[in-house]
């Protein structure tokens, strides 16, 4: 982090006629993030602290099945706001039970089809576009949401194996 | 304030106030883990906001659309990926920017990786999806949403 400090600064300095625009880009992007952060965080403590982890399981977790898929392209598509404000959400769920799968697809959702943002791509590159972009990016978060929960509980079993010791034969 | 941001600071207020109609200690033990999370995003927010300023403060609109416009093929789909994945703009700014592009006659598929790859992954955002969601989950997540992108962008080239 602070290297990255010292490289802005830096930068800013070699070419001051960019310091101004990235002055007000920092203090406008600052401002909407902590304007939605706090009350983001707050949801999220209080979504810790009353859902309890049976409920995540059964909507969420790996018996869900087609349910749990469609609740999270739901809930995903819904909000608008950037994805770094999933990315604690989808940290809590998956703490409380929800499988990779539906994560993945919850993310994916939430980055690319939230409803408004559909509308203004809607009004600016035209129905085709905007309907195929849509289709397109719900079968590939569901099949990247397959793949990388193969993935993932994969190198999970492979790191788990290792920690308990000795050689493990399937890898 | 954006209308989002009203939306959901009502919204967290409100359940907060049911919240504590309905159980003040589990309310306490909410704000608390609120809190907490909060400074445990807090140095990643604050690396966010100066990468981006960078960002901002040295790529124009202008060089997006030299870069995109121009190239085609192959080299135009690579170069939309990574540009996507690196920059960080909100879709207000980036629906117009690609519409335009595109009227100026940019590939289908170039414009859409761009978008895809500009939304789903995000190299600025990176440290915190590894800090939220473990190195392993992230790493997969960007890097697979990269080679989806990819395959998007050609599906779209295809059929739009």
């Amino acid at each position: 982090m602070a290297s990255v400090l010292v490289i802005a600064i830096v930068l800013l300095s070699l070419f001051p006629d960019h310091l101004n625009i990235a002055r007000t880009a920092a203090r406008r992007f600052a401002v909407d993030m902590f304007s939605i952060l706090p009350a983001v965080m707050l949801l999220m403590g209080l979504f810790s602290v009353w859902v309890s982890r049976e409920t995540v399981i059964k909507y969420l977790g790996k018996s869900a099945g087609i349910k749990g898929m469609a609740l999270a392209l739901f809930f995903g598509a819904l909000p608008t706001g950037p994805l770094y404000i999933a990315l604690p959400l989808a940290a809590g769920l998956l703490s409380k039970g929800a499988r990779v799968f539906n994560i993945v697809i919850f993310l994916t959702a939430w980055a690319c089809i939230k409803i408004p943002q559909e509308m203004v791509e809607l009004q600016f590159l035209g129905a085709r576009f905007m309907l195929v972009r849509l289709s397109l990016t719900i079968l590939a978060a569901i099949l990247m949401g397959w793949i990388i929960e193969h993935i993932y509980y994969m190198a999970k079993e492979k790191a788990d194996t290792n920690l308990i010791g000795g050689k493990n034969e399937s890898f | 304030m954006s209308n989002t941001a009203i939306l959901i600071n009502v919204i967290a207020i409100l359940c907060l106030v049911f919240s504590l109609i309905r159980d003040r200690q589990k309310t306490r033990q909410a704000v608390r883990a609120a809190i907490s999370a909060f400074l445990r995003i807090l140095p990643q927010a604050l690396l966010i906001i100066v990468l981006i300023s960078l960002l901002m403060g040295f790529i124009s609109p202008v060089i997006i659309s030299r870069l995109l416009g121009q190239q085609s093929g192959l080299v135009g789909i690579g170069i939309a990926a990574v540009m996507g994945s690196i920059l960080h703009i909100p879709s207000i700014i980036s629906f117009p920017l690609a519409a335009s592009l595109l009227k100026q006659g940019a590939a289908v598929t170039t414009i859409a990786t761009f978008i895809t790859t500009l939304t789903m992954i995000g190299m600025v955002t990176l440290p915190l999806e590894i800090k939220e969601l473990g190195m392993r989950l992230a790493l997969l997540r960007n890097g697979i949403s990269f080679l989806a992108a990819l395959l998007i962008g050609l599906f779209m080239g295809w059929l739009v």
